[in-house]
């Protein structure tokens, strides 16, 4: 299959660049590379005509009729790793989100900002979410989806187009980003908006970008009775970019209390046959459980993690194969003047959940604000705070994460996936 | 000085008759008594007391003139409680680079010392180190006739470990690196290396690994071809000598992709012609495993499988190929084996010469090491402070754990108890799956070298 751009109004390939499955490799697409031609096709209608706010609601429930082709979902269920199911889920929650959004559609109609954005591929609500919000917002611009899920953006510009929207109000690219030609015709390209924003784990971070890094979530827990509800809503959405990968306690007595919900958590979703968590996780890449693997032994034998469950697992060497079906870890306050654990910093793949006890509020913030440093991006994306947090940490905590979300999970949001993120803000008036 | 098997194992038998065995310091010792396979056969516990108080006696004179050691010293047993070198696990382990996450607000975790190092290069050092070189050099009546053989340097600096932050230098007195290129051939013997057999070797002479190398052939008198002698033979002798002119140029300039892409199929065949047409029977060399080229594709332009895959009927000369600086992919040593190529593998690091090795007695996998100890001795380690003191506990048999190097030797760089940045497994006569905690961790060692990265 030949997956091309959308450049105004029109598939467009010129070279194409193939990419197998790392699940399956007898599996392949081939993509369009983003050529010099291409680029300037992009960038030489900067503006595809006004679209009034009446239009765009109107637009927003079509959004919310589109279903992907079995084809799209199945390419990204090969290329990803996910289970058809999930898609499938999260494809039907993105429908809701993009009625929801209608409401959203204020008359006015100022022109939003000219955006690039990165679509992540590991949940399918994203290109609901991000082209629900542009329309909210007026904005026009670039949408660059995942080499690993391709298809599913491109065809939802191709159906609103079928719907009236204007050609060119967003641009669907792709490229080859291990080809230097390609990633300095995407950064060209990228540098011409307004604003670039990268949904996921990605590294570049300068000015007029927004980068939500995806896999750094956490959790401040003070009231184990307010948090122990929202865990499990985590825990079983290991592939929501919003699920808490990480709690830092304060006191023992929560640190315990907290611990032994994520046992019983695990120990239940664990036991269903097939279990629950099996489920919904999808495939990890080999590479990255070897490299958990040997992250979580070096913990291990530096007394840095401790394994709470499965309790079969404490104090021994772990396989990749351990990593994959789950567990929960203990980790610890360091001594400032060696790097954090990484633990804190490393993104998650999903099935780890991580706990900290510290032993006050104080100590948790600042374990925050040293690993905060470590990180690729500026901020996290999220942070719960469940708990009466006083007042005076407000500031510290705002500087840690894009989003606070106090005594309710981010994962709780209205869709699971930068629910609480005021994406439209961002694409009205730019990065703050 | 003799260095054939048994008469150097009796003379081991003579010298240790002659001493108190239990208090030997091994700066006293010969050093080509390191070659002798009594280190690997004598009764265990009769080793473990003559370590121990080789131990005792190393702890002793570094405490007194390496004041680095003094201030990480401060609780450890005392000296006459030091007997056995088991009581390794009592001294606190040292590390160039910080652990993350180790410690509390209240307690100090595992601080490296590189910066420290990188500022002062005879930190580790004893201030008397003069005096020092001239007690090994009492111990070996012939030291003027070794002396020569390192060009009449009497101490010599080896850079070592790149990859955390800037390579530090390990400073080591030239009967040091003789008696570690002594204990070298005792494991290459037990490799399975035979005199006469024509080696070449793909390590760089100027990193540490490559001069023992290349010693301790001398010393099994075995003809050796250096990377630095094929090359420099190809450049003169060759139609391909423009590539590897080119490869090496390019390399130097840093432009990896580029050399394997212009020059690396030429470079490949250049020296296959040259293995072929000097009848070699051993390769020394270095094979990453796939993981390790998936992140770094500059390193597959010298990887041995990368020379050997392109045309195995070069190799047709060869009986053993030494892969070292990784643990051996399974993949390799089974190609090799299936042409009846023997395959093998010694640690060591430029802070410690070898730790252990892979002899035929050792099995089927590779990666299953026997200890080979003195001068180097080891082991493997979990570092325990969450209940309690900051304490090294000794990793249960098959348990994956944190591998601690010590040199007993203490001329020069001193590494006691020295965590060395590789993960082990501890097994009943040694290790096994000794790697790099981080695999991509190669950077200023002599297998990046040999990889050409």
């Amino acid at each position: 299959m030949v997956v091309p751009h959308r450049i105004n109004g029109k598939n467009v390939v010129r070279k194409t660049f193939r990419l197998e499955s790392i699940f399956d490799p007898s599996c392949s697409l081939e993509l369009a590379r983003y050529t010099e031609d291409d680029k300037k096709e992009v960038m030489a209608k900067s503006f595809a005509g006004y679209s009034s706010s009446r239009f765009r609601r109107g637009l927003l429930g079509r959004l919310a009729e589109f279903v992907p082709s079995p084809e799209a979902v199945e390419c990204a269920a090969v290329f990803t790793g996910m289970p058809i199911r999930i898609i499938n889920e999260r494809i039907t929650e993105g429908r809701a989100l993009a009625r929801s959004f209608a409401d959203l559609v204020t008359d006015g109609g100022e022109k939003g900002k000219s955006f690039f954005a990165a679509i992540p591929s590991n949940d399918a609500r994203e290109p609901y979410f991000f082209v629900a919000n542009a329309l909210v917002a007026n904005a026009q611009g670039v949408l660059k989806p995942s080499r690993k899920e391709p298809l599913i953006t491109l065809e939802m510009v191709r159906y609103l187009e079928s719907c009236g929207l204007s050609a060119g109000y967003f641009n669907v690219i792709h490229g080859d980003s291990s080809n230097s030609e390609d990633v300095a015709l995407l950064a060209m390209t990228r540098s011409s908006k307004d604003i670039s924003i990268v949904m996921g784990n990605q590294s570049f971070e300068k000015d007029r970008e927004v980068v939500y890094s995806a896999d750094h979530t956490r959790a401040i827990v003070i009231d184990p009775a307010v948090a122990i509800p929202h865990l499990r809503l985590s825990v079983e959405n290991p592939l929501s970019c919003l699920a808490e990968h990480n709690y830092v306690v304060v006191g023992e007595e929560a640190r315990n209390a907290v611990v032994d919900a994520l046992v019983e958590i695990y120990s239940s979703l664990d036991s269903d046959n097939p279990s629950l968590l099996e489920g919904r996780k999808g495939q990890i890449e080999r590479e990255t459980l070897v490299q958990l693997a040997a992250m979580l032994n070096q913990g291990i034998v530096h007394d840095t993690m401790r394994v709470s469950s499965p309790g079969t697992l404490r104090e021994r060497t772990l396989s990749p194969d351990d990593v994959a079906r789950g567990m929960v870890v203990e980790h610890f306050t360091n001594d400032p003047r060696v790097p954090p654990n990484p633990l804190l910093t490393s993104p998650l793949p999903a099935y780890i959940t991580g706990v900290r006890c510290v032993p006050s509020i104080e100590q948790a913030i600042q374990d925050l604000e040293e690993a905060r440093w470590r990180l690729p991006t500026r901020k996290s994306m999220a942070i719960a705070v469940y708990g009466n947090l006083p007042s005076a940490y407000d500031a510290r905590l705002e500087a840690l994460a894009y989003e606070v979300h106090r005594n309710k999970s981010p994962s709780s949001m209205r869709g699971i996936v930068h629910q609480g993120i005021d994406l439209r803000e961002i694409l009205r008036r730019g990065a703050q | 000085m003799s260095h054939g098997g048994t008469r150097v194992d009796d003379e081991l038998e003579d010298y240790l008759r002659g001493v108190d065995a239990s208090n030997i310091d091994a700066l006293d010792i010969p050093v080509d008594l390191a070659a002798s396979t009594q280190w690997d056969t004598m009764v265990i516990q009769r080793r473990d007391r003559i370590l121990g108080g080789m131990l005792r006696n190393l702890i002793a004179r570094t405490k007194a003139h390496v004041p680095f050691y003094e201030q990480v010293w401060r609780n450890i047993p005392p000296l006459p409680l030091i007997q056995d070198i088991g009581d390794l696990s009592s001294i606190p382990l040292v590390s160039k680079d910080s652990v993350a996450g180790t410690g509390s607000p209240d307690r100090n975790g595992i601080t490296g010392f590189r910066a420290r190092l990188l500022a002062d290069p005879s930190l580790l050092v004893p201030k008397n180190l003069e005096e020092v070189i001239q007690r090994q050099e009492a111990a070996n009546p012939d030291y003027k006739a070794i002396l020569k053989k390192y060009g009449g340097r009497r101490v010599l600096d080896f850079s070592s470990g790149g990859s955390q932050g800037r390579g530090t230098i390990t400073r080591l007195s030239y009967l040091t690196v003789e008696m570690e290129a002594y204990a070298l051939v005792r494991a290459l013997r037990m490799n399975g290396f035979k005199k006469g057999q024509p080696i070449a070797c793909f390590y760089n002479d100027t990193h540490k690994g490559g001069l023992q190398l290349e010693r301790a052939a001398q010393i099994m008198e075995m003809p050796f071809y250096s990377k630095r002698k094929i090359f420099d033979d190809l450049i003169i002798d060759t139609t391909l000598g423009k590539d590897v002119l080119g490869f090496q140029t390019l390399m130097a300039e840093g432009e990896s992709d580029l050399a394997n892409e212009k020059y690396g199929r030429g470079v490949r065949r250049g020296i296959r012609e040259y293995i072929r047409s000097k009848k070699i029977e051993v390769i020394e060399s270095v094979q990453p495993p796939a993981a390790y080229l998936r992140q770094n594709q500059k390193g597959s332009a010298l990887a041995f499988m990368s020379l050997f895959e392109e045309d195995p009927s070069a190799f047709d000369s060869v009986r053993h190929v030494f892969l070292t600086g990784f643990s051996v992919p399974r993949s390799a040593y089974e190609i090799l084996r299936e042409r009846g190529i023997a395959v093998s593998t010694t640690w060591g690091s430029s802070e410690a010469m070898a730790l252990a090795t892979h002899p035929f007695s050792a099995g089927e996998d590779v990666n299953n090491l026997i200890a080979t100890p003195f001068p180097t001795v080891g082991g493997v380690f979990w570092y325990r402070e969450r209940e309690g003191n900051p304490r090294l506990v000794p990793a249960i048999e098959g348990y994956e754990g944190i591998l601690l190097v010590t040199s007993l030797v203490g001329a020069g760089s001193t590494y006691i108890q020295y965590r060395i940045g590789d993960k082990a497994v501890c097994t009943e006569r040694g290790y096994r799956g000794i790697e790099r905690s981080n695999i991509n961790d190669i950077a200023g060692s002599c297998a990046s070298d040999a990889l050409g990265v």
